[in-house]
């Protein structure tokens, strides 16, 4: 018995060892930094002078503030089409490479690729793909079809749907989780639907679906939670505009804390927005209950 | 049991030395600098750091201003910090905040700007420096050495002084036929009616984007537009206090100017519109584009349009009564927290001295940015009439005309008026589509402004 003490005593401490450089790191650059945070929500800090305690003022502030609720706004619907477009295009494409095809390989590591590439290079291109004016895409809409093409970045109305248009270079992620729960279907299942007589459409619907539910689950989870975190799309490109329509959530945070150096207020802002994810998550979690089937449920 | 204690002594050393290795290299970046803050012990030599926003126009007038520099004072080295200018503002304060201030920079080098950092208080009082003698300064403008004055004591050396002219497109004047604009800024038959008019004989295709020519266009912020007519969106204590305060946005004068910017684009058809403004900004300058026949901006204009592909030409602003133009004199500063502050202040001297070879000649001459010390003007007039094609006397014209009407930048002097200017340039973005009114706008605008609770 002390024996075995013993040697889980020295599991434990090796236990601590290994983990220590991920811990220490994380007490110090992670964990430390969010504690401090919340408590920074509660004064007036200007980087210069010491932080002055300042109760729940920065709060109270928030709530009457225009912009606070503009980005909001903005950030939610952004959000409303990001998330199902990133779903739908990474499903379908994880489906289609999943076929057995010659220079399957490729195709998976050139749909991919884009996700390793910056996301300031990747706006970048993008600005310069839709450029309303000497862009490649306005070019050949006119030049091949005689249309005047959007304004894409420039104008109010599309200047979202052009940011969610720009998700295709980045679901890159999401596409490959699909692929590994795609592959992992149990073959049989197939063989016997195809037996009953069930066509391609009906198989997908019935048995892809259900199985891979939890996955999509996931999936949506952390894409909403990028979707609402979206901020290089509109710091390289549009710098919050046309007439504030791209002016996320993130954006004015970024803006408050280190352009107008408020970083009380802005501490205050990342805990409503760190609420609001949280809350958004187990909504997901709860209401999707009907919906997704884990396999030892169905046991 | 002996050992077990050994052992956990020799676990709890290792761990923490992991603890103070991480911690060491948390703080390796702040410890390196300070390092090379203090005197280095080898060579005896101090250092001093200059931060100037990276521009690849100034890059071989930087290097030398270093190695002249360090020629002359053996015992001092300057370490260049180039910052990129869309994240001056951002890394400047986090270096100052951290106590690793540069000793010497142009606080005007981004959207901030002087009034920002001297409510900081990151700049030094030059007083005792300057009153101690400074032969390079004696040539200089008072006007402009006063106005970094604030509460009788100097904060910046100023370096340049940029003005606000009217460029034009001399190929487009050519095609359509047209004499081109006075250079003499007391002409009153050069205004703004007339300059409509011009503007409708230039412009062509608007509305084709392959096509399109306008004739006018223009980098001013909208609170700069209203100078042109004599208004004003901020009360003139603003720029004295530098506290934004309750803003003077709905009054006559400044809804006529906003309102026949308005029309340009609208109604006569011959200014671009917001996106297409951002289309072509996205690219770089809306002028160089060569579809733009009169554009109203900075003095830096004269320095970057030496790379357009078309002829082109510099003019007065037009006429109005109580118009006013805005200049942009940038000083070089001392950090208060500087730590070789004798060594910064030389280096200063010598980025001000406008004799063949100095910083201030240098930058004149081969960076070509308007100078700030009088006794360069002469040469500058001659250098800048052949590179534009211009009489040197019409473009000595010009200039004064512009000094003669202008008054220091916005964003020199109101705090956070980066933060301001992206707040007007974005809620009136409905007013220049022609789909609010100026007046809505005006006060839709204010409500932002003082929801930014910029005033404390």
């Amino acid at each position: 018995m002390r024996k075995l003490t013993l040697a889980m005593k020295r599991e434990e401490r090796s236990f601590w060892f290994f983990i220590a450089p991920w811990f220490i790191g994380f007490v110090c650059f992670t964990g430390g930094p969010i504690i401090f945070s919340l408590l920074l929500s509660f004064t007036e800090y200007n980087v210069i002078s010491s932080p002055k305690f300042a109760g729940v003022s920065n709060y109270t502030q928030l709530f009457g503030d225009r912009l606070f609720y503009k980005s909001l706004s903005v950030t939610l619907y952004y959000s409303l089409l990001a998330v199902p477009f990133t779903i739908l295009t990474s499903l379908i494409i994880a489906v289609l490479l999943n076929h057995r095809i010659k220079g399957q390989s490729l195709l998976r590591t050139l749909y991919y690729a884009p996700s390793i590439v910056s996301g300031v290079a990747v706006s970048f291109l993008w600005s310069w793909l839709l450029n309303p004016q000497f862009g490649v895409v306005n070019s050949v809409l006119y030049d091949w079809f005689g249309i005047e093409g959007p304004g894409w970045f420039t104008s109010p109305g599309t200047v979202v749907p052009s940011m969610v248009l720009m998700q295709l270079t980045a679901s890159g992620s999401t596409m490959v989780i699909f692929l590994a729960a795609l592959q992992s279907l149990p073959a049989d299942l197939f063989e016997a639907a195809s037996l009953e007589g069930a066509n391609g459409f009906t198989k997908f619907w019935r048995i892809t679906v259900p199985l891979i539910s939890p996955v999509i689950l996931f999936n949506t989870i952390i894409s909403m939670i990028a979707s609402l975190q979206i901020f290089t799309e509109s710091y390289v490109i549009t710098k919050g505009g046309p007439d504030w329509n791209s002016y996320f959530y993130v954006y004015y945070l970024f803006d408050t804390a280190f352009k107008q150096f408020r970083m009380g207020y802005a501490s205050a802002q990342a805990w409503i927005l760190f609420l609001l994810i949280f809350a958004l998550t187990l909504v997901s979690m709860w209401g999707s209950k009907r919906f997704v089937h884990y396999e030892y449920d169905s046991k | 049991m002996k050992n077990q204690i050994s052992k956990n002594r020799f676990l709890m050393s290792v761990l923490l030395l992991f603890s103070l290795s991480t911690v060491l290299s948390a703080c390796g970046d702040t410890s390196g600098s300070n390092k090379s803050d203090s005197a280095d012990p080898q060579s005896n030599k101090t250092e001093i750091v200059w931060v100037m926003a990276t521009d690849p126009d100034k890059k071989a007038w930087q290097d030398t201003m270093i190695s002249t520099f360090e020629a002359s004072h053996p015992n001092v080295k300057v370490r260049l910090e180039n910052i990129p200018y869309d994240q001056f503002d951002q890394k400047l304060t986090t270096l100052i905040a951290s106590g690793n201030a540069p000793d010497v920079w142009n606080p005007n080098q981004a959207d901030s700007g002087f009034a920002t950092y001297m409510k900081m208080g990151a700049l030094k009082d030059l007083t005792p420096y300057i009153k101690k003698g400074a032969p390079e300064l004696n040539t200089m403008d008072p006007n402009l050495l006063n106005i970094y004055k604030i509460d009788g004591k100097y904060y910046g050396v100023p370096l340049v002084s940029n003005a606000t002219y009217l460029y034009y497109n001399k190929d487009l004047f050519d095609a359509a036929g047209l004499p081109y604009p006075t250079t003499d800024w007391d002409d009153k038959s050069w205004n703004f009616d007339t300059m409509l008019e011009t503007a409708k004989k230039l412009s062509h295709d608007v509305g084709n984007a392959r096509k399109q020519v306008f004739g006018f266009s223009t980098a001013l912020s909208a609170n700069e537009m209203t100078w042109l007519f004599g208004g004003d969106m901020f009360k003139p204590e603003a720029y004295t206090t530098g506290v934004m305060g309750e803003p003077d946005l709905t009054k006559p004068v400044n809804i006529q100017a906003m309102q026949f910017n308005v029309d340009l684009i609208n109604k006569y058809k011959v200014a671009p519109d917001a996106e297409t403004v951002e289309a072509s900004k996205q690219l770089g300058d809306p002028f160089l584009t060569g579809k733009v026949g009169m554009y109203i901006s900075g003095g830096w204009g004269l320095g970057s349009y030496r790379q357009a592909d078309f002829k082109w030409g510099v003019a007065a602003v037009p006429y109005h009564e109580g118009r006013k133009v805005p200049l942009y004199v940038d000083p070089w500063s001392i950090s208060a927290t500087s730590k070789h502050p004798d060594e910064a202040w030389e280096f200063v001297r010598h980025l001000a001295n406008p004799a063949e070879g100095g910083g201030a000649y240098k930058y004149m001459n081969d960076v070509g940015r308007t100078p700030a010390d009088t006794s360069l003007f002469k040469l500058w007039y001659d250098k800048m009439g052949k590179e534009v094609g211009m009489d040197p006397k019409a473009f000595k014209q010009v200039h004064e005309g512009s000094i003669k009407y202008g008054r220091e930048a916005e964003n020199h002097l109101i705090v956070n008026f980066n933060t301001i200017l992206e707040t007007m340039n974005q809620s009136l973005y409905q007013v220049w589509g022609g789909k609010e009114s100026v007046t809505d706008g005006l006060n839709n605008l204010k409500d932002k402004l003082l929801s930014l609770n910029l005033n404390h």
